[in-house]
């Protein structure tokens, strides 16, 4: 059914991935690549986080953790088994999914603090495990000196990993391909009833929806994404090491998550770019940088509750208000908002 | 509620502004040959701040000593400092922003090993030099793919024998706890010194680590007590250094403390361990009481520009100063400029500077302790 | 057998210092049902205080006090500024709004105070009783009693006074109490300072020990955090009593397992409680989001 609305958002969807996938000839500059590169890996895992935390109600605070399953799990098949690169992209994100699943199997009867402190719990012990098991993820140093992913051809096209451009367009298959899961998988039956598990536990479970099982696998799912952005993320710096996994970094996936909007596409690839690029704008006035940090999430959350998304959603229904009123009709009544 | 709506309007005003101003940089001022700029990579913010704020103050010095005696061949320097909060990938964006944004000469930095790791891949690969206060030994393999990269501080691979002579041979400890810091940094030092102190006819009876910006460390010193060391070794800095000394005080162990790099030559040891660090013994490239021209021209410096000098602002002075006198012999040219690093002989604040074939500092540091309150020498390399 | 023992009482004292600060939390959860992620940064404001006071040339104790009043000020000043407009918001941007309080007093105390951490010296704490093997400090001695004395002084608070008794009602259930004719607002605002005066203590006792510099709030928020949540949330006495057992749990962990996996024990300890009994040790056993319906 493609109505008019839809085929607009369609359009702007495949506009929009037009003009990303001709950005790097735009951008020659090394640095402007390099951020593109990490607002798509925050991206994809924004939009995991979205997906696990969102979708379910489990807001999980450990999230680098699974970002970092992945990303030490190729990191170590590459180095110690000398496996290439593209087999452990599915193999990362399936250690990170079955970390996911054990998660949810285990944390989904929590409450929010206790869900919190849970997940935060499994964050450090995996952080620990990083840190301290010297001979398999290389203990402080971590894994460095990771060989670039050999080049790949498709037909005339060759994509190079020594730099940042080949990452880049991997990076956007990555996102368009997981925004196409995302979308289907939210409007199936599976995603409807995690919606309704989301509202409302107790009227989910009387209409039948297992509360263990939608949790776990959404929850999964989630995490899977996050294994995929961690092994393109260890490639891409060259390096996997415990810093990059801690919990400031789940604090940093959960703000951007809650400044582009839970339960909103754009909103979640919103929040990773803007962040991303609002840090590095910020770098040369660090102390400063962080106090405005903090201010900005205060400011957010205070003024925008439900993120930009949720901020742009009620510009527009202000904006088509005002429209409707202006050509002389009553104002269109309120229609009842969904998720996108 | 409409006053909500507007308060927010402002709201997102300012934040757009912000960003948006933030990406500005400062407009060339016409008239003057164009600035040469340096950039610094270091924690300016999380658990070593302290660090990176000294290093910053040694730059600083070292450059307004430089341009007000007429900068590099004529061209004033710029300092750049640059966050890279210890961790890799914050790194790697300070150096693509530095060869791509800030178009600098050279940069001095990082202060952890993993970050330098990863933001040398980026100099190396631009011709960008870099000298830096890492202490993995694998940033020395690093500089068999990166001829750029070079280490201004001597590592606890350099230090470690004479300290171990020291306090093995010359104290006759024979009994040696160590205590470390679950780091690369802190992990090679427990390493290193193992053999060391076998090799001296001592025992390692107790191998316990700390993290990272922990406080407490009682279950590690009655651990450790129970061994009946006559001595540790403590492989961190200066903060966790002077609490441990502080509790292991408290529960009662009384024995010599040492450690064998110059990660606790600071003031602050004694200002946060007080009569607790008494009697502690390191390793340290510097003496900032010695009489030397260098050292004297250095504190005066610094006290006339209200910094107060500990290691780390000497240590990275000096790398300053390497960096223009090679930046000048090369004609600010990188492959002329590396190999005039390379070659270089100079005395600095840290005594004779010169690099060996893996870009790395040679030379027989001082072995200092904690006497009255103060650092003494207690063996000056000769 | 002795090493035990006194891995055993460096546990005590360690988990005296995470039930103090656990109690806070507690409290604030109590009536507000919400988290104060930024409890440590009103930790780290009172013994701010402290030490710049003594350094300025005050002596000890007023200095202490001044730095207590200074958290409790902070922890209030939290509650008016930013918490009362997010009231009504969903609980997870009240805890996102916490963490960005939280990261900009660090970071704003860096910027005043500068990164590098500061002693305050204590007289207690070179004086000290040996306990068997293991010497422990009055300075820890003050804080295992300041904890207890907190517990019991709060319980009979609650228990006797008009405000305490306000304060079990607002608990229960807000809307109800303030139908019933009770200021809501004041009973709010005397919660946060009371938890806040409490990690204003807990700040000021602590300091000596482990010296006071600006992100010393996030190891002793977390930890506290955790103690409150291990001891389940609403509980006073489960807030002590899991703060030591958290302490005991690390120290006989670090001491016994690994030094390096020692925050991993006490994480472990939590995940198994949890499991067990997803309410913590002490909470009560209600249906998750039953009581949100409120």
């Amino acid at each position: 059914m493609l109505t008019g609305g839809r085929l607009a958002r369609l359009g702007a969807a495949c506009g929009a991935v037009t003009a990303a996938a001709c950005l790097p000839a735009l951008l020659r500059n090394p640095y402007a690549l390099y951020l593109a590169d990490l607002s798509l890996i925050y991206g994809l895992l924004v939009l995991g986080y979205d997906l696990a935390s969102g979708y379910t109600g489990m807001i999980s605070f450990g999230h680098a953790a699974l970002f970092g399953i992945g990303g030490y799990v190729s990191a170590i098949l590459v180095t110690h088994a000398g496996m290439s690169f593209w087999l452990t992209l599915p193999l990362g994100a399936a250690a990170a999914g079955l970390s996911g699943a054990l998660v949810g199997l285990t944390a989904h009867r929590l409450r929010e603090e206790y869900l919190a402190m849970g997940t935060l719990a499994f964050g450090t012990i995996v952080w620990l495990v990083m840190l301290n098991w010297v001979n398999v993820t290389g203990g402080p140093m971590g894994i460095p000196a990771l060989p670039p992913p050999p080049p790949v051809s498709f037909g005339p096209v060759v994509l190079r990993f020594e730099g940042y451009r080949g990452f880049y367009y991997v990076l956007l298959g990555a996102v368009v391909l997981a925004v196409l899961v995302t979308r289907h998988v939210v409007d199936s039956r599976f995603g409807r009833a995690c919606l309704a598990i989301r509202e409302d536990e107790v009227v989910a479970e009387t209409l039948g929806i297992t509360l263990r099982y939608h949790k776990t696998l959404m929850f999964a799912i989630g995490a899977a994404y996050s294994g995929v952005a961690g092994v393109l993320f260890v490639h891409l710096l060259r390096v996997a090491s415990p810093e990059s996994f801690d919990f400031s970094q789940s604090v940093t996936i959960l703000t951007m998550n809650m400044l582009g909007g839970m339960g909103s596409i754009p909103g979640a690839l919103l929040g990773a770019v803007l962040v991303t690029l609002l840090s590095e704008a910020l770098r040369a006035v660090p102390l400063y940088r962080m106090v405005l940090y903090g201010l900005l999430l205060v400011v957010m959350m205070v003024f925008f509750p439900y993120g930009l998304a949720g901020a742009a959603r009620v510009a527009a229904e202000g904006l088509r208000g005002l429209l409707s009123r202006a050509r002389g009709g009553r104002a269109v009544g309120e229609r009842a908002s969904e998720p996108f | 509620m409409a006053g909500h709506r507007w308060l927010r309007g402002v709201a997102s005003l300012v934040v757009v502004g912000v960003a948006v101003l933030s990406w500005g940089r400062p407009a060339a001022v016409h008239g003057q040959a164009a600035p040469v700029t340096v950039g610094l990579e270091t924690p300016l913010t999380g658990d070593d701040a302290q660090f990176g704020k000294v290093m910053e103050q040694g730059a600083r010095m070292a450059f307004a000593q430089v341009n007000a005696t007429g900068g590099i061949l004529g061209h004033r320097v710029d300092l750049v400092p640059c966050d890279d909060q210890a961790k890799p990938a914050t790194a790697v964006a300070c150096a693509q922003r530095f060869v791509t944004q800030d178009h600098v000469v050279a940069v001095l930095g990082g202060f952890n090993s993993s970050p330098t790791l990863a933001a040398q891949a980026v100099t190396g690969k631009a011709r960008v030099i870099q000298i830096h206060m890492g202490a993995s030994p694998k940033l020395t393999d690093a500089h068999k793919t990166n001829p750029y990269l070079f280490r201004i501080i001597l590592t606890s691979e350099k230090f470690a024998p004479y300290v171990a002579r020291y306090v093995v041979g010359q104290l006759h400890h024979r009994r040696i706890a160590v205590l470390y810091e679950n780091t690369d940094y802190g992990r090679s030092e427990a390493d290193i010194f193992g053999p060391l102190a076998s090799r001296l006819g001592a025992q390692v009876v107790a191998r316990e680590a700390y993290n990272p910006g922990d406080k407490d460390f009682s279950a590690q010193i009655t651990k450790i007590k129970s061994l009946r060391p006559d001595a540790i070794m403590i492989g961190g800095l200066y903060t966790e250094a002077a609490l441990i000394a502080q509790q292991a005080h408290q529960a009662g162990l009384s024995v010599q403390l040492f450690g064998i790099s110059d990660g606790v030559d600071s003031p602050q040891l004694i200002a946060l361990g007080g009569r607790d660090v008494e009697g502690y013994i390191f390793a340290s490239m510097i003496d900032l009481d010695r009489r030397d021209p260098q050292v004297l021209a250095f504190t005066r410096l610094a006290r006339t520009m209200g910094v107060t000098p500990e290691a780390y602002t000497a240590i990275t002075y000096d790398a300053a100063e390497v960096l223009a006198r090679a930046l000048r012999a090369g004609g600010l040219d990188p492959d002329r400029t590396r190999d005039a690093l390379a070659t270089i002989r100079m005395t600095g604040v840290t005594g004779p500077i010169s690099f060996d074939a893996n870009g790395d500092r040679n030379s027989a540091p001082f072995i200092r302790q904690v006497k009255g309150g103060t650092f003494v020498t207690v063996v000056a390399p000769h | 057998m002795a090493v035990i023992l006194a891995q055993l009482a460096n546990g005590v004292v360690l988990g005296s210092i995470y039930a103090l600060m656990a109690i806070g939390y507690t409290m604030v959860w109590n009536v507000l049902a919400f988290i104060n992620w930024a409890h440590g940064e009103v930790y780290m404001m009172a013994a701010f205080v402290t030490v710049t006071l003594y350094g300025a040339g005050v002596s000890l104790l007023p200095a202490a006090l001044l730095g207590v009043a200074g958290g409790t000020l902070t922890g209030v000043l939290m509650e008016r500024i930013a918490y009362r407009p997010m009231r009504q918001a969903p609980k997870l941007n009240l805890l996102i709004g916490a963490l960005g309080i939280s990261i900009f007093l660090r970071n704003a105390a860096q910027l005043v105070w500068g990164p590098s951490p500061r002693r305050l010296p204590s007289p207690l704490l070179d004086r000290g009783v040996d306990i068997g093997v293991v010497h422990v400090s009055l300075q820890q001695v003050l804080i295992l009693a300041v904890g207890l004395l907190a517990m019991v002084l709060l319980q009979l608070f609650v228990r006797r006074t008009t405000l305490g008794r306000a304060m079990r009602a607002a608990a229960e259930d807000m809307e109800t109490a303030s139908l019933m004719g009770i200021n809501t607002e004041r009973v709010i605002v005397a919660t946060f300072a009371i938890g806040s005066a409490l990690g204003g203590v807990a700040g000021v006792l602590i300091a000596p020990l482990y010296l006071v510099y600006p992100t010393m709030g996030v190891l002793a928020g977390l930890k506290g955090f955790t103690a409150s949540v291990l001891g389940g949330m609403g509980s006073v006495t489960g807030a002590m009593v899991a703060g030591l057992v958290l302490g005991i749990a690390e120290s006989l962990g670090a001491g016994f397992i690994s030094s390096g996996y020692r925050d991993a024990v006490a994480m472990v300890v939590l995940l198994l409680v949890l499991l067990v009994r997803p309410e913590g040790l002490f909470g009560h056993g209600v249906v998750s989001q039953a009581r949100q319906r409120a």
